[in-house]
């Protein structure tokens, strides 16, 4: 489910805001109501399995077990809660910035790498594709336990061992590995398009190599830059499995709060609150994140 | 500027020094001097140990064929690629370490590179501020820039808003507005189509009067470097064929390459023998006398279409004059000149051009006889490698 929603995201917003009037929207003033037949079985399945279990959710968060707001009043009043949400922003914070460090060298890379190298990092970020989510997390408690491969390796050179599993530390690195994909391939995308003549151009203008990657290459980055913190961020505020099995109880994320309300007490309208305040903030970080961007994005083209 | 009034793409205004020919950006030229420089990617020599003096303020043309090693040797002297042998200079001082930032060299590509995420202006502004030039004195630099290249009111625009011929008028206005003392042009007019060509050539032509800049321009068209160059260097297979004024390369070419680079000839083939003051060449079992002498004995003897007459078949050759059968193959009218094609009866081509107003009365399919004085045969080498590149 959860891939389902990003894998549709990323396809979306790996494709870098084209400004020129796209000829389909002029054509179809001649076609007709085509297009909107076309799309009309997605918005069907969108409505039934998306719209109406959201309008669901939001009706039990108002009205279970009586009218009013008390389900909200129970959640803003409740200090655990509140950490918890803190928490859960704070960890897909981490995850997005940890992926656009270690994501944006490796498209760089990948746009200046041989086609047989390119090949090979292609094939690398997309191999979590290939096996479940189950099986990636699995692997990642044998890699991070105690006793596990990692503090094995560390032990070995003589430092640790360090406790990961059942820690934020391991819970970020789990999800960062897990959605590292959602931004090196929107990086990607819009990297390759970004003409290679360019920074030679900014050299024979004067800029040291630094300064030419700093002024034209990381600007004209920045729209795969958005699109990847986006799709990560949003995902990580989701995430529910990665967190359950590699996190400690003590520091569960919002997603397992809501399983424990609804699945554990049956509490549908306080897991319904929870949900729509999630839903909620996570619009408004959207937005604030679209604008900052927009604003460093206009700044560093200064 | 009357050049300005062609302009199909712009309504420009009118340049504010135009009267008195000065140019706020106007500075001096420098000498650049490559000596044995060569590039070698493998065993493949990109550049193959070519020397060439640039001398202050002349526009030099880097001209020849596909892969002749044009775009390695503008790369070697902006400093984006670094020899493997040889030096080069910029007044007097060895660079070939300097990086290509520290050069102070202003550079033209063929696909422009304009930051697409800065207006007009602000490309222009780019190596202002990384010269660390105040506000004030950036916005005189890049108005005089503007000027310039005739596109004062396009300064808030982006580069994709500009159509090409715009587009690559702002490279140029960004190229030169920091006075650099070499300007490098790599094809910047190949992307355009021909009446934008002939018009921004002549842009090009009164800028570099304007600024004294040292100009270094590679094209593969001959008539472009015709039109622009002081001197142009010939190009083959890494190589410098020769050096020279347009009509030192089309009245004395040096090698047969050169003189089928540049412009039209008619190459007769055939062994060279010694003669009292010059040599003879045998040619379709008649000798044809030339003041030239060479090393060894396979020659090529070059004339040029308009110094080929054509005589009537029984015509008697002047003493001084050469002569040889052949047949009126095709008839190309022209206007202000008309092309006749023959054929020797080796099978060879041959081409005539005469001049309006003295159009002999030849039709296709005459016998006649060619004339040209012995003083208009030049003698080269023979290079049976030429015909690959040619045919
Ligand atoms: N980085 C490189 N590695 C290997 N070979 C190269 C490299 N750069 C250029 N060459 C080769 O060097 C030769 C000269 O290339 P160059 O780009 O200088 O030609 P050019 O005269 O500019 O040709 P054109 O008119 O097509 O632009 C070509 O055969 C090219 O394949
Ligand atoms: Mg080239």
């Amino acid at each position: 489910m959860v891939l389902d929603q990003l894998s549709g995201d990323v396809s979306g917003a790996a494709r870098p805001a084209a400004d020129a009037p796209s000829p389909a929207r002029t054509a179809s003033d001649a076609g007709g109501r085509r297009p909107a037949l076309l799309i009309l079985p997605a918005l069907i399945a969108l409505a039934a399995f998306f719209l109406y279990p959201l309008a669901l959710v939001a009706w039990n968060a108002f009205t279970d077990p009586t009218p009013g707001l008390g389900n909200f009043v129970w959640f803003f009043s409740e200090p655990a809660n509140l950490a918890t949400l803190g928490r859960t922003f704070t960890t897909a914070l981490w995850v997005t910035a940890v992926s656009l460090l270690l994501s944006y060298p490796y498209a760089y890379a990948m746009t200046v790498a041989g086609p047989r190298v390119r090949g090979l990092l292609m094939m690398l970020v997309l191999l979590p594709f290939w096996t479940s989510l189950m099986v990636r997390t699995f692997a990642w408690v044998i890699l991070l336990q105690d006793t596990g491969v990692i503090n094995q390796l560390l032990g070995a050179v003589g430092l640790g061992p360090f406790s990961l599993i059942r820690t934020q530390t391991g819970v970020i690195i789990g999800m960062v590995q897990l959605l590292m994909p959602f931004m090196v391939l929107p990086l990607y995308a819009v990297m390759s398009g970004i003409d290679g003549r360019l920074l030679p151009a900014a050299r024979s203008l004067g800029a040291r190599p630094a300064t030419a990657f700093v002024t034209v290459y990381m600007p004209l980055s920045l729209p795969g830059v958005s699109a990847g913190c986006l799709t990560v961020f949003i995902s990580a505020l989701g995430f529910y499995i990665t967190p359950a099995l590699l996190g400690s109880p003590t520091d569960a994320l919002i997603s397992q709060q809501i399983f424990t309300q609804v699945n554990g007490l049956l509490k549908w309208g306080r897991g319904g609150a929870m949900g729509v305040v999630l839903l909620g903030l996570t619009l408004v970080m959207i937005a604030l994140l679209a604008v900052s961007l927009r604003r460093a994005g206009r700044r560093v083209s200064r | 500027m009357s050049s300005s009034a062609i302009s199909p793409d712009a309504r420009p205004a009118p340049a504010p020094d135009a009267g008195s020919g000065r140019n706020d950006l106007a500075g001096r030229g420098a000498r650049i001097e490559l000596t044995g420089l060569s590039r070698r990617y493998g065993d493949f020599a990109a550049v193959d140990d070519i020397s060439l003096v640039v001398e202050p303020g002349e526009f030099m043309t880097l001209l020849g064929p596909s892969g002749s090693g044009k775009t390695t040797t503008l790369n070697i002297i902006a400093g984006f690629v670094s020899p493997t042998a040889g030096s080069l200079k910029v007044d007097g001082a060895a660079i070939e370490s300097t990086p290509a930032h520290k050069r102070d060299m202003g550079v033209v590509f063929q696909h422009y590179a304009l930051f697409p995420h800065l207006t007009v202006a602000e490309n222009i502004a780019y190596p202002l501020k990384r010269r660390g030039i105040g506000k004030a004195r950036r916005a005189e630099l890049i108005r005089a820039a503007l000027d310039t290249v005739h596109l004062g009111e396009y300064g808030h625009r982006y580069p994709r808003e500009l159509s090409g011929g715009q587009q690559q008028r702002v490279a140029v206005a960004r190229a030169i507005v920091y006075g650099p003392r070499v300007l490098l042009m790599d094809e910047p007019l190949g992307a355009l189509d021909k009446k934008l060509r002939d018009w921004l050539q002549l842009e090009i032509k009164r800028i570099h009067a304007e600024l004294g800049t040292t100009f270094v321009y590679v094209t593969h068209d001959q008539e472009e470097a015709l039109v622009l160059s002081d001197r142009i260097a010939v190009f083959n297979h890494g190589r410098i064929e020769q050096v020279g004024a347009a009509s030192e390369l089309y009245e004395r070419p040096a090698t047969l390459f050169v003189a089928k680079f540049l412009g039209e000839s008619t190459v007769l083939r055939g062994e060279a023998t010694r003669t009292g003051d010059g040599s003879a060449v045998g040619v379709c079992a008649r000798a044809i006398h030339t003041p030239g002498r060479i090393e060894g004995s396979r020659a090529a003897i070059v004339v040029r279409p308009e110094r080929l007459a054509v005589r009537p078949r029984d015509h008697r050759p002047e003493p001084g004059w050469n002569a040889l059968p052949a047949t009126v193959t095709g008839e190309i009218y022209l206007g202000s000149s008309r092309k006749l094609e023959l054929a020797l009866p080796d099978g060879s081509p041959a081409l005539v051009r005469e001049q309006a107003g003295m159009l002999s009365d030849t039709r296709e399919g005459d016998e006649v006889t060619l004339t040209w004085r012995a003083g208009d045969s030049v003698l080269l080498p023979d290079d049976p490698d030429v015909e690959a590149v040619f045919t």
